[in-house]
């Protein structure tokens, strides 16, 4: 009994998993045809870009304002102290560009966006929104999937941007009230710590990062069959999934980096 | 409608053009600090050990940073060689007998630095690709000791010191590490687990130690002799005199017809009859020494009573105050006869 219901869970998570990997293939195809045909759902990128990005830039300001100037603030006043003052632009390096940016950027764009998005795209399948798309010929994942996938994932990779820029450079400006420190000393030892590497690992974190919160969020919205309460479920799920997936991404990002 | 979703795609537009703007300023500026498109002079050096040492690690010409390590690897002689490059602007101080240092603290806190020093040579600088040695070599510690590099004069005390102290560290370890070798050698050589000369001619000396102990042991007593007739021969009125006077007694001794002989042994034959007479004397006396001493106690008991008698006759009532009544105390002497009769 206990392994014939192992074996069905074991089962229905495969073709899951499966049916998972076949809509992001799916989505990503359309996403990629998307930027090429400039379809009708630009105004739906645009709308998306404006909630996702835009509408959440204060937050990610206020928190990586924080974030910066109260690393700033340690690691002035006690890595001088052995004699390790340059560590404060690696830990900035490190914290800010590499690691909590991307992951930050992502957790709030998955509290606000992602749920968003599910309970929007849950709703219509109740409301059987997707079957009237489908009847009068319109592919939902190329209409409603596609442009949320490239606006969600182009806003944590611009949100990422301005994590750092608010971080290492809105910190500094914030630190000179508590603090002040030289901002040639500052800003050129920061741009020599700096590398190419670090960017670019910030910059890959950030776009899977996003086409994970696109992806789950799309899906789990979708994954809703006819009920309303189905909502709130698959809206949680979506937030336990993206929240998960990122932390093992990033895990491995950063191991990859290491190699 | 709200101005956000008015100007929905203006407002976007900005944000992303400035994260754009925002991204590509940060490369140029990485770009122009990190001196991605400035031409850079490749060098090579060797040191023994590659702690301490790392890619991208800066090195440093009077604190300033004038290039950085590229490449570090192990070679086949457990040695570690380093590529590094100079910036171009300070490439004209690569000049030859250059030296590279790796300046470790020796409290292990505050990392370590590559101190290049210029060298005082003439000439061009050094060709690209040349090897400039390390202060971990003998040609590099020569060229410090002997002044060929312009070294940091002025700089403060402990940085000093941190330059320094790793070159003497490394020869004390070595010293350290040659006087263990040498310790441990001779401490197996004089156990015996190890063969050579040093043992046989331990063994060898060992018995001749033995040999020479007894020789010395008999040398003493005659040394003794020795040392007590040099003593006497030593006084030039003394012995020697004696012995060489011809009108000596030594000389008259031996050449008087024994009259000299003889008047000693007529000489002791008297004195030895006179030791008899003594001896029967003595004997006499002795014998008669218990009646001696009697006598002495009554002459000595009468001296008393006489006392008596005239303490008596001056204490009279009829003359004086009368007879003082006597306390006799036992006499100190307590002769023969006391005890024996």
């Amino acid at each position: 009994m206990l392994l014939q219901r192992l074996g069905r869970q074991s089962i229905n998570s495969s073709h899951d998993m499966l049916y998972g990997a076949g809509f992001f293939y799916q989505s990503l195809v359309a996403s990629l045809q998307f930027m090429r045909r400039r379809q009708v759902g630009r105004g739906v990128i645009t709308m998306q870009l404006l909630f996702t990005g835009v509408e959440a830039l204060s937050v990610i300001a206020l928190i990586s304002l924080s974030l910066g100037a109260v690393i700033i603030i340690q690691g002035v006043n006690i890595l001088p102290q052995f004699g390790q003052g340059v560590l404060i632009y690696k830990i900035l390096i490190t914290v800010i560009t590499r690691e909590l940016g991307p992951l930050l950027c992502a957790f709030v764009v998955i509290a606000r966006s992602g749920t968003a998005i599910a309970t929007e795209l849950g709703h219509m399948v109740v409301s059987h929104q997707i079957e009237a798309y489908i009847s009068t010929g319109v592919n939902p994942i190329r209409y409603l999937v596609a442009p949320r996938f490239i606006g969600v994932t182009l806003s944590v990779i611009l949100l990422n941007l301005y994590f750092n820029v608010f971080g290492l450079v809105g910190s500094f400006i914030l630190t000179q009230f508590f603090q002040p420190i030289s901002a040639f000393e500052y800003f050129h030892n920061l741009l020599l710590y700096l590398r190419t590497p670090d960017i670019i690992s910030s910059l890959l974190k950030s776009l899977i990062f996003g086409l994970i919160i696109s992806h789950t969020a799309t899906y789990n919205g979708l994954k809703v069959q006819q009920s309303s309460t189905e909502v709130p479920q698959m809206v949680i799920r979506s937030v336990v999934q993206g929240f998960t997936l990122c932390i093992i991404a990033d895990a491995i990002i950063t191991m990859i980096y290491y190699i | 409608m709200k101005f956000r979703i008015r100007y929905a795609e203006q407002i976007v537009g900005l944000f992303t053009l400035l994260a754009i703007l925002s991204l590509a300023a940060i490369l140029i500026f990485m770009g122009i600090n990190q001196r991605w498109f400035a031409k850079d002079y490749s060098f090579v050096s060797q040191f023994q050990s590659g702690s301490g040492l790392n890619r991208g690690m800066a090195i440093k010409l009077k604190g300033f940073t004038i290039g950085a390590v590229d490449k570090i690897e192990l070679l086949e002689d457990n040695t570690v060689q380093i590529n590094f490059h100079i910036f171009d602007t300070y490439y004209n101080r690569v000049l030859p007998n250059s030296v590279l240092q790796l300046a470790t603290s020796p409290i292990g806190i505050g990392g370590s630095n590559l101190v290049f020093y210029p060298g005082i040579g003439q000439g061009p600088p050094l060709e690209e690709g040349a090897f400039i040695p390390s202060t971990d070599f003998a040609e590099g510690r020569r060229r410090l000791e002997s002044g060929l590099v312009k070294t940091d004069e002025k700089e403060d005390a402990v940085s000093s010191v941190v330059n320094r102290i790793g070159p003497i560290l490394d020869s004390t370890y070595k010293t350290i590490n040659s006087l263990n070798s040498a310790i441990t050698r001779i401490d197996n050589t004089l156990s015996g687990t190890q063969p050579g000369p040093l043992l046989d001619v331990l063994l060898q000396t060992q018995q001749v130690m033995a040999q020479l102990h007894e020789t010395l042991e008999n040398t003493s007593g005659i040394t003794a002799n020795l040392e007590k007739t040099s003593a006497q021969l030593s006084d030039t009125q003394g012995l020697v005199q004696h012995l060489l006077d011809p009108k000596g007694s030594v000389a008259k001794l031996l050449d008087d017809d024994e009259e000299l002989y003889t008047h000693i042994q007529s000489i002791i034959a008297e004195l030895e009859s006179s030791a008899a007479e003594l001896s029967s004397f003595a004997g006499y006396v002795n014998e008669q020494q218990p009646s001696i001493t009697a006598i002495l106690q009554e002459g000595r008991t009468a001296l008393q009573e006489s006392q008596d008698v005239m303490q008596g006759l001056q204490n009279n009532p009829l003359l004086r105050r009368g007879i003082t009544e006597e306390y006799t105390s036992p006499s100190t002497f307590r002769g023969m006869r006391d005890g024996g009769y």
